[in-house]
């Protein structure tokens, strides 16, 4: 399974996914110019990791800012991590945070309601 | 239609209305803190955001309060970035101004729309301004949960993110500067 790295730019975040971990990470700030191409590559990449019917995978998050557009982009990634518990991979997200990031942490919770992941939250040291 | 042209109707409107916000924001107490008339694109927005950060530390402003200015900034630009209308000549006339009144910060925005979106703008932020708080919130979980992004980017969470981070404190204004054009102006406040 193919590891894929984007480096960070000044609008978006640093990601890894790597299948052979079964991880991925996501940190840094996300307000791409459109939202919708720049996750592309991450959605495509979920669709074939599913294709190697992986038995786990944990996204870990460390975001300090998203966009709207950005918090719709990864709600479908999200939706993507609920496919894969459906057809029986054990998932967990783990949804770091600054202690006084209220805004974020909260966006981590609405997540989580939407989509019934299992969560982690972790306040940053 | 040629907005960078200096004295026609539509250049007199705009500046008019900037000259108006510079010159409240010209008495004791209050300050402009960041200004930008012109163009915009994404390095623009970059370059703004990070200024706008950089400056609200200067002044001492809490980290939840840039965090709410720096999200209304955002949406702000992104959305003229993505829907405000060019002239004949592809130049795109817009505004983004932050005032600073003892504590009070005023994000004002502005850009050009054709009577279409006028009224469609019109519609969707009358409809947002009469929200409650818990109402606000419920529909921005409505949003997320169903939304798509547009073709053209816009996934609908926008104008409801610029609403949640003044506490619903904003304004807006529609002014027709020809028969296809109007100059839409949106304003919200953050407490710091």
């Amino acid at each position: 399974m193919n590891r894929l790295e984007i480096a960070a730019s000044n609008n978006t975040p640093h990601i890894i996914l790597d299948g052979d971990s079964k991880s991925i990470v996501i940190e840094g700030k996300s307000f791409p110019e459109d939202s919708k191409e720049f996750y592309r590559p991450v959605i495509e990449w979920m669709d074939a990791f599913k294709a190697t019917n992986p038995s786990e995978l944990e996204v870990f998050f460390n975001l300090f800012y998203l966009s709207s557009s950005s918090i719709i982009s990864v709600k479908q990634f999200l939706m993507k991590v609920v496919e894969l518990g459906n057809s029986g991979a054990k998932t967990t997200v783990i949804w770091a945070y600054d202690e006084d990031d209220d805004d974020i942490k909260k966006t981590g919770e609405d997540y989580q309601k939407l989509t019934k992941l299992n969560f982690e939250y972790k306040i940053n040291e | 239609m040629d907005l960078n042209k200096s004295g026609s109707v539509e250049e007199t409107i705009f500046t008019n209305k900037v000259n108006g916000i510079r010159a409240a924001y010209n008495v004791a107490d209050r300050k402009i803190i960041v200004s930008h008339i012109g163009e915009l694109d994404q390095d623009k927005v970059n370059t703004i955001s990070t200024l706008v950060e950089t400056q609200m530390e200067y002044l001492g402003v809490s980290k939840s309060a840039i965090k709410k200015i720096f999200n209304i900034v955002i949406e702000t630009l992104q959305n003229i970035c993505i829907h405000g209308e060019k002239d004949n000549n592809g130049y795109q006339l817009t505004y983004f101004i932050i005032g600073k009144h003892l504590n009070e910060f005023t994000i004002f925005s502005g850009n050009i729309v054709n009577t279409t979106v006028a009224e469609k703008l019109n519609k969707r932020l009358n409809s947002i301004k009469s929200l409650s708080d818990s109402d606000l919130k419920k529909q921005y979980m409505d949003v997320l949960s169903n939304g798509e992004l547009s073709s053209k980017g816009g996934a609908g969470l926008g104008f409801l993110t610029i609403a949640l981070k003044s506490n619903n404190n904003l304004d807006f204004d529609f002014e027709i500067l020809n028969k296809e054009y109007s100059l839409f102006s949106l304003q919200s406040k953050v407490l710091g």
